[in-house]
Formats: structure tokens, sequence, C-alpha cells
């Protein structure tokens, strides 16, 4: 499975159903939201199974003292049905019970909690108490449940709980699994640029590139020009960490997207790097053009590669995807934006190379623009 | 206990994703859902059984009342 934003679901889903993410692997052709509509739907479905339960042990907490609550919480009820069953108390009760429960206990329920439906409990939650539930979380590197709880907790609980975690892998891990991106924009916001870029560093050094570009592509676009920007800013070592984790996750589609909005420094800065000349990297992005459909975005993109990528892109093509270059010779036209591109690159090519990948281009306006090359 | 009391009632949305499965795939997660929904059941019963042991006897009336109904 690809795509990270459905990995991520499938965790999810798996914890709903109280069993394991390789249980569930034969759904793993399911889309992000196709999944997401599921455990929501199991979610509900399982919560109102048992509500009349559920609201049973709500009242009778509320008919008892809250030492006696506190003990069935912790001894009799456990983490899971004490979380489905605070959904269903009063607000102020849930909390004032809460403050009777050990942390240890408290992080387990979160585990269980439905945040959207414990919402007002969370809002009205000890800012102090959530940070320390926060720093038990990340120890247990729970990161699916802290992402679910970013979704609904309130600012200045947000940015403490954000302030607590020193790992800009920590970050990265938990925003994976944040399902409003408007509350990812906020704590990006609240990042500093030495945190930001701890985030990158971390994404380089852990192999992580697939949840930045998953992150990049669900925030806004001021906050991913900032983030993309900063890291196609970044030192050399990191830069061809990322190109090489786009060819082998393919996250070519990502990229060429977002580098459509972003300056064309940043672009040709990052084409620059010398991973682009690695034959399978350019065999990772000609394979990602066709099958995704990305013949825009490499018709865009291809002038700010310049001539020198342009000619290696030509030269694989033409030793190892010839069907490529038939097909990208249908869309070419002498006025496109990457014409001048290709011909300069063209200029570059050993003639046998040039005549291959003329002849694999066809009777196209791509085939007159590479056996023609610009001069000089 | 008959296996109806363990099914799940979906949302329309979830449940035309279900019905989209292939027959195996929609199989074998209907049974991940019953089998989730008898393990909150069984935890149910068993917290009931011991609440009630735990609540002090002036109250343990009203406690069974609460659960039924």
């Amino acid at each position: 499975m690809n795509d990270p934003a459905a990995r991520a679901e499938l965790e999810k889903l798996a914890r709903i159903l109280d069993t394991d993410t390789a249980s569930l692997a034969f759904l793993d052709y399911l889309e992000a939201g196709q999944l997401r509509t599921l455990r929501e739907g199991i979610t509900d479905a399982l919560f109102e199974k048992f509500r009349p339960s559920f609201s049973g042990f709500a009242r009778l907490s509320s008919l008892l003292p809250l030492t006696i609550s506190a003990k069935i919480s912790e001894r009799v009820l456990g983490p899971m049905l004490s979380g489905r069953i605070a959904g269903e108390m009063p607000p102020d009760r849930a909390i004032e019970l809460s403050s009777r429960l050990s942390d240890t206990f408290l992080a387990d329920t979160c585990l269980e909690l439905d945040p959207e439906r414990a919402k007002p409990i969370i809002a009205g939650f000890p800012v102090a108490r959530s940070v320390a539930i926060t720093r038990l979380l990340l120890a247990r590197g729970e990161y699916i449940t802290m992402g679910r709880f970013v979704d609904v907790l309130p600012d200045e609980t947000l940015f403490a709980a954000t302030d607590a975690i020193d790992s800009g892998a920590d970050l990265l891990k938990i925003s994976f699994f944040v399902e409003d991106s408007q509350r990812l924009d906020a704590v990006i916001a609240h990042l500093d640029t030495e945190r930001r870029r701890a985030v990158i560093d971390a994404a380089a050094a852990e192999d992580l590139w697939p949840e930045v570009i998953a992150t990049l592509r669900r925030i806004g676009p001021e906050a991913r020009h900032a983030l993309a920007e900063l890291a196609l800013a970044q030192r050399a070592e990191i830069l061809d960490s990322l190109i090489r984790a786009a060819a082998e996750h393919d996250l070519w589609p990502s990229l060429l997207t977002i580098g459509r909005e972003l300056p064309d420094a940043s672009v040709e800065r990052l084409a620059d790097q010398p991973a682009f000349d690695d034959a399978r990297v350019v065999r990772s992005v000609i394979d990602s053009v066709v099958a995704n459909d990305l013949w825009d975005a490499l018709q865009t993109q291809l002038p700010l590669m310049g001539p020198t990528r342009c000619a290696r892109l030509l030269e694989v093509a033409a030793t190892e995807r010839r069907a490529f270059l038939a097909e990208f010779g249908q869309r070419v036209t002498a006025e496109d934006a990457c014409a001048d591109t290709l011909r300069a690159g063209s200029a570059h090519l050993a003639a046998p190379v040039r005549a291959e990948a003329a002849a694999a281009s066809g009777r196209t306006t791509l085939a007159g623009l590479i056996a023609e090359p610009a001069a000089g | 206990m008959s296996e109806d009391d363990n099914r799940l009632v979906l949302n329309s949305r979830a449940r035309a994703i279900l019905d989209g499965l292939p027959p195996d795939d929609r199989e074998r997660l209907e049974r991940l859902m019953e089998q989730a929904a008898a393990g909150q059941r069984r935890m149910l019963e068993t917290a009931l059984e011991d609440a009630v042991r735990m609540v002090p006897s002036p109250l343990r009336r009203r406690v069974q009342k609460l659960f039924l109904g």
C-alpha cells in the first residue's frame, strides 16, 4: 500500500475492531476516504449497539460517590468501557471523576475514547493534566491516538502539548494521523523555524518522507509553501533522501503537484540534485508519469529541470522506456513551454542515443525537436 | 445468544462501501465487526456483574433498575 493516508486509516480501523493491521490487509485496495467512512460507520455502530449499557454506567456514576465511581472505573470497567461511557456522562462530572483517576489509566482510556464524542470533556480538561497524559502517550508511541486528539483539543491545550514534544520525528508521526487539516495548519503556524527544520531533518534521518508529503498535501497553501520551501532549501543530502524516497514510494504525483505551487528556484534546486542522474530515479519518474497521467505536470516542470536533466530523461527513455516517448510524442507541440528544453536537452545526447529517442517518438513534433537539437 | 445479537447496523455511507466489497472480503470484514461487538458485549456483561458487587447494598436494586430500563 503506497498511500500513507490509507495506511493510517487501516491502522485506525484495526484499533476499532480490536485486531491488528495485518488482519485487515485484505482491504488494502480501498482508498483512504472509503476506509475512513467504514471506520466512522463501525465506530458509531459499536457505540449505538451498546449505548443503553454505556448510559446505564454513566447514570450509575452520578449515583455514587466519586471515590467509588473511580474504583469501578479503574478496577471493573477498564479503559475501553470507561472511554465509551465517558461520552455519555455530563462533561463536568466526567472531568471531576477524571481527577480521581491516575494519569496512566487516563492515558489508557484515551486510546479507547472517541475524541469527537468526548469533545465537551476534552474542551474543559485541565491543560497541565493533558500535557502529562501527552507525555505518557508519547512514551508509548501512541501516534494514532495523539493525532486524533489534535482534531479536537482547544488551542491552548494543543499548543502546550505540542511544546511538550521535543522530537521532530514524533511531531511528524502524529501529524500523519490528524484528520482535520486546519488543526495541522494551526500546529505548523505555532512551530518556529527551528522546530519546522527539525521535522524536515527527521524526515530525512528516519525515512519519513511519505509522511511529510502526505501532510503537505493536506495542509493549507500557506503552511504548505512555508514547509515545502524550507524543505527544498535544506542541504544536499536531505534533498537526495527526498528524491530517493520519492522514487521508492512513488511520491512523484504529490511532489509534482506541490512543485507547481512553489517558486521556480525551489524546484530548480531540487532538479539540480545528482540523484536525478540515477537511472532508477529517472525510471521511477517516467513510470509515475505514465501510471498517474502526470503529462501536464511533466510538461510544465521540464523547463525548470533544465537541459541536462531533460537529456538524462530522454536517454533513459530511449533505452528503457520507449513507450513513454511514443506517448509523450503525441502530446508535445512546438508551442509548448517545454519544447525549447527538449531541443536543448537533445543537444546533450550522443548521436546514436538521439537517433534512438527520435525513432521511439514516432512521427511527431517531439521526434523533430529531438532530431534537430538546439545548436551550441 | 444468537449471532444476530452481535451484528452491527452501519450508516448508509459505510453500508454502501461494505456492500461494494467482493463477497469474500465483505464476509471477512463482517466477521471482524461481529467479533468486536461480541468482545464488547462480554466486557459489559462482566463489568455489570462486578460493578453491582462494588456498589453499597442499599443502592444495588437501583443500579439493577438502571440497566434493566
